[in-house]
């Protein structure tokens, strides 16, 4: 099979003391970090947060979120020889980047949405909890004002019914799942849906993309240099 | 309040008290430490979390911490404290930076430690049975989760629920990899 993965510098020289720690402290991590991303984009959900006013997709983070500053320099050092990795990890950054702010946006058109207030306001009725057999919203919303309850709603839709950001009871969400979604088919809202959709399976290909290419390299750096991809230590639990 | 929940369904319960053991007691701590800006770690999860590979996700680091902040009264044994050492050297997290941190949020969460005696724990023959299986650490977290009525929170689903469940403890054990599941 003939190598994705094109080497750059031909003459500088590495070895598997290096090798060790671009798997530890680079590969590894990434690869780990990247097929949680794929997992979630796989579902349409973004993992988009809206928390105390930071925004941010919580499983699809920045390369150096993941790695850690520290690391960046081992990453840098591969860019030098691997210029695909380093065309890859721009291009994860900028859809991540476009992904991001897809749901920025969609938040903002959801949540100003006069559809979104009845909805909450019809869901969470008193009739419509003794329905579901609620007493009240306890567990369904994390503690808070409406304001946040709303938020909250809103996060749920961007990130298609996905996994909620808090411990709350799934039988209440899951039950109005259908209900909620149908936002994202409303005519203002459609558009930035599409668009966000969009973005989320274009990162996902560069997911996947990343994914191929960094255990590709992987392999070929354990067989060259004698470095074994993951060496065992002990857990410290073990079930 | 308390929502249908069968022994190891992944439904989300609002658990407002539990008795917990060393793993989930361990990564909790963990995490609150590796989250400060000032320890922030990125990798070398293996070794902090070990089998409890769920933990490398981030939104489940999320859910695990919302779940204990949401419990009101956390319960443990000395047993437990005195394994949280064995775990944090094993982690290669610095010991007094994370003893630092740990104090401050067992101290904020007023964890209540209870000191569960051998001899307390054998005054039953079925007592005695459940030390001679799986040790004093699990046979009193059994025993004080039975006493208090309330939830048992582990990880150790071949050992310590296995054994709880034997006697009876149903759903109210509870594996944490299961409650933070919404598959």
């Amino acid at each position: 099979m003939v190598s994705k993965v094109r080497a750059g510098k031909k003459n500088a020289k590495f070895g598997p003391n290096i090798v060790r720690a671009w798997f530890d402290t680079v590969i590894n991590p990434l690869l780990r970090a990247l097929e949680i991303e794929k997992k979630y984009l796989e579902a349409n959900d973004w993992t988009w947060r809206l928390e105390f006013g930071s925004k941010s997709l919580e499983a699809v983070r920045p390369v150096q979120s993941i790695i850690g500053y520290e690391a960046m320099a081992n990453l840098t050092l591969i860019f030098e020889f691997y210029s695909d990795v380093e065309k890859m990890t721009r291009e994860h950054e900028e859809k991540r980047e476009e992904l991001l702010n897809a749901c920025k946006e969609l938040h903002q058109v959801i949540r100003e949405s006069p559809e979104l207030q009845k909805m909450y306001d019809e869901t969470v009725s008193k009739a419509s909890l003794s329905k579901q057999g609620l007493k009240n919203l306890r567990g369904i919303f994390p503690n808070g004002p409406n304001e946040r309850h709303l938020d909250f709603l809103t996060e749920y839709i961007v990130n298609n019914g996905g996994e909620l950001s808090s411990t709350m009871s799934l039988s209440f969400w899951r039950k109005n799942r259908e209900v909620f979604l149908a936002i994202l088919d409303n005519p203002g809202v459609r558009n930035h849906s599409k668009k966000t959709l969009n973005a989320g399976q274009s990162l996902l290909k560069t997911v996947e993309g990343f994914i191929n290419l960094l255990e590709e390299l992987r392999r070929n750096l354990s067989l060259e240099h004698d470095v074994p991809p993951y060496v065992y230590t002990v857990p410290a639990f073990v079930e | 309040m308390r929502l249908a929940m069968a022994k190891g369904n992944p439904h989300i319960d609002i658990i407002r008290k539990a008795v917990v053991d060393t793993g989930p007691l361990f990564n909790v701590l963990a995490l609150v430490f590796v989250r400060k800006p000032s320890s922030h770690r990125n990798s070398g999860f293996e070794k902090i979390f070990g089998a409890a590979d769920y933990l490398y996700d981030p939104v489940t680091q999320r859910k695990l911490l919302d779940l204990f902040d949401n419990i009101q009264k956390i319960l443990t044994t000395s047993h437990v404290i005195g394994e949280l050492t064995g775990q944090s050297k094993r982690s290669k997290l610095p010991e007094s930076e994370f003893w630092r941190s740990s104090m401050d949020y067992l101290v904020r969460k007023k964890v209540d430690e209870r000191l569960l005696s051998l001899i307390e724990m054998c005054g039953s023959d079925e007592g005695r049975e459940s030390v001679c299986k799986i040790g004093p650490t699990d046979a009193g977290l059994i025993e004080l989760a039975r006493r208090e009525k309330c939830v048992l929170l582990t990880d150790d689903k071949r050992t310590l629920a296995q054994r709880a469940w034997n006697m009876g403890l149903g759903d109210k054990c509870k594996l944490v990899r299961n409650l933070l599941s919404t598959a």
